[in-house]
């Protein structure tokens, strides 16, 4: 059986355009006890970068878990699944795509590309616990460490 | 007793009548027989085209009392100088060649001044030895039936210009189709574009809304012993209206969605959806102590979802707004030959009639929150499924006994092409 060290070995990575969301999350995070490292970046450039250690990003992480918003400012959410999908190194990194959005076709489409989870962000910080539950659970599921 | 007549007797008194009249006629001047009698005019003239002898008829055209009268004058004497000379040449022709006119039609003015149209024919009169010494000619007024022709004529002319006015108009409305239709294709997509914009808008709205209620529940978490019972209750009206405010934009979203999103058409057992939405509603029922009857409702291919959202509005607002011991609202079906008209009869508060044509639209409130809670998006949401669905909805209400709703469904409605429009809607 593999043993598994601190959360904190594990980062997951948050790609967030909305400060207010960003703080939101992390807030989540701590009620939903994640306590694994949240790096966060702002955009889908800067998360292929993020991902790939390039320039600013050198020493990065890999991260083991990708929260990923879709509207993104310059390279939208889509573009980022479809990068990491795309690349046989990058590609057993799960991501959850945590978005607003409800159309049918996102979802679809996200699927398509190779999303792990598609979550659609709850209005209330209740709810917002609920799903950091959740995404928690997923975690714990495909990190196969036993709950504590 | 008198012995009948045998065949051969009988034809024997035809044949002794006949002999008998031809003897009659023979006895007779049958010239004069038929001048005297036949209504056509008839004339003799010389080659000079002077008259010799006129019937009664022409007597009666050229205003004569007798033939004699007549005798020795010309056609200049009696009639127009044009008419004169037409026939005066024309029988000159006759006397010259030999051959005769036959049915030429004229217009004659009569002694009475009144104008005829006649036909005549006109053949030379030989003598013994072959040579033409005259003419002979006969006119019959064919007036009426001139006139029968003019108006056939007339009446084939106004058909045609009608045709014509009748193509025209043809065209014009086929001109009038293409710009309905191509008003119709405008229209559809400045509805798709609408919903598509409520859609983001609804969308793009929730983000604020989610910072302030988040950050309203940081501040009172992280804040508490600090805030007084005054900023309290500044917190609770905050929070209060970002709800408000959600459930709204929740309402949009529900109302973008219908027509918009795609959705499989089943078949639904009423009663069996009712029974869901009985159970889903059980909350609510039971804190009102309410009753939800229905009876005989068909089995109907239908989008599950809508018509579920549909009764459960309806079902919902007869429950909410409704002071009765016990809220009761009862659903039931009438089937006629077209269509399923639905009733939801609630024993609520009921509605003023001057209200109805407010009642359907979005976020109208005829109550103020304090009273009843709720967006006044519900109505509007079952507007806009009924006319998804190709039906009808309307309400008829008195104050304090309770309102109706109905919805008319229409049997052979086309929910696949409905449903099309959803469906090829494009976001981007």
């Amino acid at each position: 059986m593999i043993k598994f060290s601190a959360d904190s070995e594990y980062p997951f990575l948050l790609v967030e355009d909305n400060p207010d969301d960003i703080l939101i999350t992390k807030r989540a995070f701590a009620a939903g006890r994640i306590y694994n490292k949240l790096y966060v970046v702002q955009n889908g450039e800067e998360a292929v970068d993020f991902i790939r250690k390039r320039g600013k990003y050198k020493d990065a992480p890999t991260p083991a878990l990708i929260l990923l918003d879709l509207k993104l400012p310059k390279v939208d959410g889509f573009e980022v699944l479809k990068e990491i999908k795309s690349d046989e190194n990058l590609r057993s990194i799960p991501i959850i795509v945590l978005t607003s959005s409800e159309r049918e076709k996102d979802i679809e489409e996200a699927y398509k590309m190779g999303c792990n989870n598609y979550i659609v962000k709850p209005v209330s910080f209740e709810n917002f616990i609920k799903t950091v539950v959740e995404i928690r659970q997923y975690w714990l599921i495909i990190s196969k460490i036993p709950a504590r | 007793m008198r012995r009948k007549k045998t065949a051969q007797e009988s034809n024997k008194t035809h044949e002794n009548d006949l002999l008998e009249t031809a003897r009659l006629f023979r006895e007779m001047d049958l010239l004069q027989v038929l001048m005297d009698n036949i209504p056509d005019t008839i004339y003799f003239k010389d080659i000079k085209s002077r008259f010799i002898l006129i019937n009664k008829a022409q007597c009666l055209t050229i205003g004569v009392k007798s033939s004699e009268e007549a005798f020795g004058k010309t056609d200049f004497d009696f009639f127009t100088p044009e008419h004169a000379r037409a026939a005066y040449d024309d029988e000159q022709k006759i006397v010259a060649s030999g051959v005769p006119i036959i049915g030429k039609v004229e217009r004659i003015r009569r002694a009475d001044g009144e104008f005829r149209w006649v036909t005549c024919t006109k053949v030379p009169i030989r003598d013994n030895n072959g040579r033409i010494i005259g003419v002979v000619g006969i006119s019959r007024d064919i007036t009426e039936l001139k006139e029968l022709e003019e108006s056939l004529k007339e009446s084939e002319e106004r058909l045609r210009e009608a045709n014509v006015s009748l193509q025209l108009r043809c065209e014009e409305l086929a001109r009038l189709k293409e710009e309905v239709d191509l008003a119709n294709k405008a229209l559809q997509q400045s509805n798709i574009d609408l919903e598509n914009y409520t859609y983001v808008i609804s969308h793009d709205l929730k983000a604020p809304l989610r910072a302030i209620k988040a950050f309203t529940t940081f501040l009172v978490e992280d804040y508490k012993d600090k805030l007084d019972k005054n900023a309290q209750e500044y917190i609770n009206r905050i929070v209060k209206a970002v709800s408000n405010m959600e459930n709204m934009i929740e309402d949009l979203l529900v109302l973008s969605r219908v027509g918009r999103k795609y959705m499989n058409i089943e078949e639904v057992d009423l009663n069996n959806l009712l029974e869901e939405i009985i159970f889903d509603l059980d909350p609510v029922i039971k804190k009102r102590d309410g009753l939800v009857k229905y009876k005989d409702l068909p089995k109907i291919r239908i989008q599950r979802v809508w018509i579920k959202q549909f009764f459960m509005n309806l079902i919902d607002n007869g429950l909410k707004f409704n002071k009765s011991e016990r809220p009761t609202v009862e659903v039931s079906c009438e089937e006629k030959d077209n269509e399923f008209v639905f009733k939801v009869a609630d024993n609520g508060i009921g509605i003023d009639r001057k209200y109805f044509d407010r009642l359907f639209k979005i976020f109208e409130r005829l109550h103020t929150e304090e009273e009843y809670e709720g967006t006044g998006a519900g109505l509007a949401i079952c507007k806009r499924i009924a006319d998804h669905l190709g039906g009808r909805t309307w309400v008829e209400s008195e104050v304090g006994k309770g309102s109706t709703f109905y919805l008319a469904l229409p049997k052979n409605v086309n929910l696949e092409s409905a449903n099309k429009l959803g469906r090829i809607t494009k976001y981007d």
